[in-house]
């Protein structure tokens, strides 16, 4: 990420300051992250909303405030994964139902929307770290020391989640094909 | 191969694209203030999209029935929306819907997840889940039921202080059955569904023909209807994940839910086949908060340890979690539990 810290957090910015800079820097981009991990807009709103009144409450105890966007991202994705776990159950069964419908789309031609949902779709249907660990270094361009702190595991355990996430949506990519290709 | 890095950095970016935040910052600012408003309004968007705003406080929303798409809660759905629309929300949403089922004391409201249509206005996702209660449509889990007969719902309007719930029929004004003292349980299966729909707490009034309805379902009732609390209302426990049917492919189920406020006790839990526990354990505690928490109406949560089914045989099996309660009317300790019959594949 270009800005790794809240605007003007030296240590003396007060919580309902620093908690607006960081809802300035970066609302967009969390609410997007969070719609990668649990495939909706609503909830990844009230999700990041939740998370910056965490870490408002969490002000002055961030015993180094220029830690407060990592703390933001760790709740976002903690959160969306609790959020997650709820909804479980009907995500579920949705992935299991929505499974051939990636094959038959394989050979047609696919609009912007609708390869939208099918990229959203294929990342729901990754286990749960591999989708966090892609969505945290292919959209917000953390290393993998960053990935490893977010979510609490090693960075070895960040690779092999990576590389095998990536492999899991190869068929998605050759699913897309040229028509992605040219897009970018 | 594998895919390269600008590729998958270019998926991922593409695939939110199309993804506008709403401007959230004086809700934040709100919530975070010191001198926070005594009475929470905050938006309900737990499935919808962003553009939804604050028009649940400011102005009444008037749907009717005709527009209800809702896909039956039976035939498959699929999880993405055909539309080329770039600003609709996702085709489904889980809503919380509140059915009656018996319990050692008497009847209970136990909440099942189904999958709804989506929708961004708060009216006609009030409405959807609430047909989802009526006869015709009821719950999947053949332990619950309900008390609301077919074509109950026809419209919905949600104003700043309450929910106008139109009864489409003089069938809803009567007692069933069970008569009036168990249509306060359907009375509450409306009211407990209405604000999970919302995720907000709100007074329901009931409305036949254009005037406020004397009775529903045998129950006299006041202008307006609130959540009533009571320990005798809801389940001692409840089962969120899994859901009635669902198969399991799996090496591990892991299971959550609900119990209401008054419960001490740990949740227990089986996984029994053919009557035989084949697995069982106790369940912890757990943190249900931010919008998950408006959805199941702040009850406490607990969930279990994934489970390790990798060595169980293909075939179906029953889930049970299990809480003991003393009544407030009765010294015995008695056993509340809710079910759900799985299938491992």
């Amino acid at each position: 990420m270009t800005d790794e810290r809240p605007e003007g957090a030296t240590g003396t910015v007060d919580a309902d300051a620093g908690v607006e800079a960081l809802y300035l820097g970066h609302w967009d981009r969390l609410v997007r992250l969070s719609v990668l991990l649990v495939h909706d807009q609503g909830s990844a709103e009230e999700i990041v909303q939740d998370a910056l009144v965490a870490v408002h409450q969490r002000w002055d105890r961030l015993t180094d405030q220029d830690k407060a966007l990592a703390y933001l991202r760790q709740a976002v994705v903690n959160r969306s994964r609790s959020a997650l776990r709820h909804r479980g159950v009907v995500t579920r069964y949705l992935a299991r139902q929505q499974a051939p419908e990636h094959e038959a789309g394989a050979d047609r031609a696919v609009l912007g929307d609708s390869r939208r949902q099918m990229v959203l779709d294929a990342l729901q249907q990754l286990p749960r770290r591999q989708r966090e660990v892609l969505a945290l270094r292919y959209y917000l361009d953390l290393s993998e020391a960053e990935i490893a702190e977010t979510l609490g595991i090693s960075r070895g355990a960040v690779k092999s989640h990576a590389s095998r996430g990536a492999a899991g949506l190869r068929p998605i990519l050759e699913a897309l094909g040229p028509d992605l290709r040219t897009d970018l | 191969m594998t895919p390269g890095d600008d590729e998958l950095r270019g998926l991922f970016h593409d695939a939110v694209a199309d993804v506008e935040p709403a401007d959230r910052l004086g809700e934040v600012r709100r919530r975070t203030s010191g001198r926070r408003a005594p009475s929470r309004r905050w938006v309900p968007l737990l499935a919808g999209a962003g553009a939804v705003a604050a028009t649940v406080v400011t102005a009444a929303v008037v749907v009717s029935t005709v527009d209800d798409d809702a896909p039956d809660h039976d035939t498959p759905v699929a999880s993405s929306s055909p539309s080329t629309d770039s600003t609709e929300p996702p085709a489904t949403a889980a809503a919380g819907i509140y059915y009656v089922a018996e319990t050692p004391t008497g009847p209970r409201l136990y909440r099942e997840f189904q999958a709804v249509g989506s929708t961004s206005d708060p009216a006609q996702k009030v409405l959807i889940a609430l047909q989802r209660l009526t006869t015709d449509s009821g719950p999947r889990d053949p332990d619950y039921r309900t008390l609301w007969p077919a074509r109950s719902f026809s419209s919905v309007q949600v104003a700043d202080d309450r929910v106008v719930v139109d009864l489409g029929t003089d069938d809803a004004l009567v007692a069933g059955p069970g008569g009036p003292a168990e249509g306060r349980y359907g009375v509450q299966q409306a009211v407990y569904t209405a604000e999970a729909a919302l995720s907000q707490t709100l007074p329901v009034a009931f409305v036949r023909d254009g005037r406020p309805a004397p009775t529903v379902l045998g129950v006299k009732v006041g202008d307006l209807v609130d959540r009533d609390r009571s320990f005798d209302l809801t389940a001692p426990v409840n089962i969120t994940d899994p859901g009635e049917r669902l198969a399991v492919d799996g090496d591990t189920l892991q299971a959550n839910g609900t119990i209401s406020a008054d419960v001490a006790g740990p949740v227990r839990w089986t996984l029994a086949h053919d009557g035989d526990v084949v697995v069982h354990g106790q369940a912890q505690p757990l943190d249900i908060t931010g919008a998950d928490a408006r959805a199941t109406l702040g009850a406490p949560g607990w969930e279990t340890e994934p489970i390790d089914i990798s060595g169980l045989a293909p075939g179906t099996y029953v889930f049970t979690a299990t809480v003991t309660g003393t009544g407030q009317t009765s010294d015995a300790p008695a056993q509340f539990s809710d079910t759900r019959t799985i299938t491992v594949r």
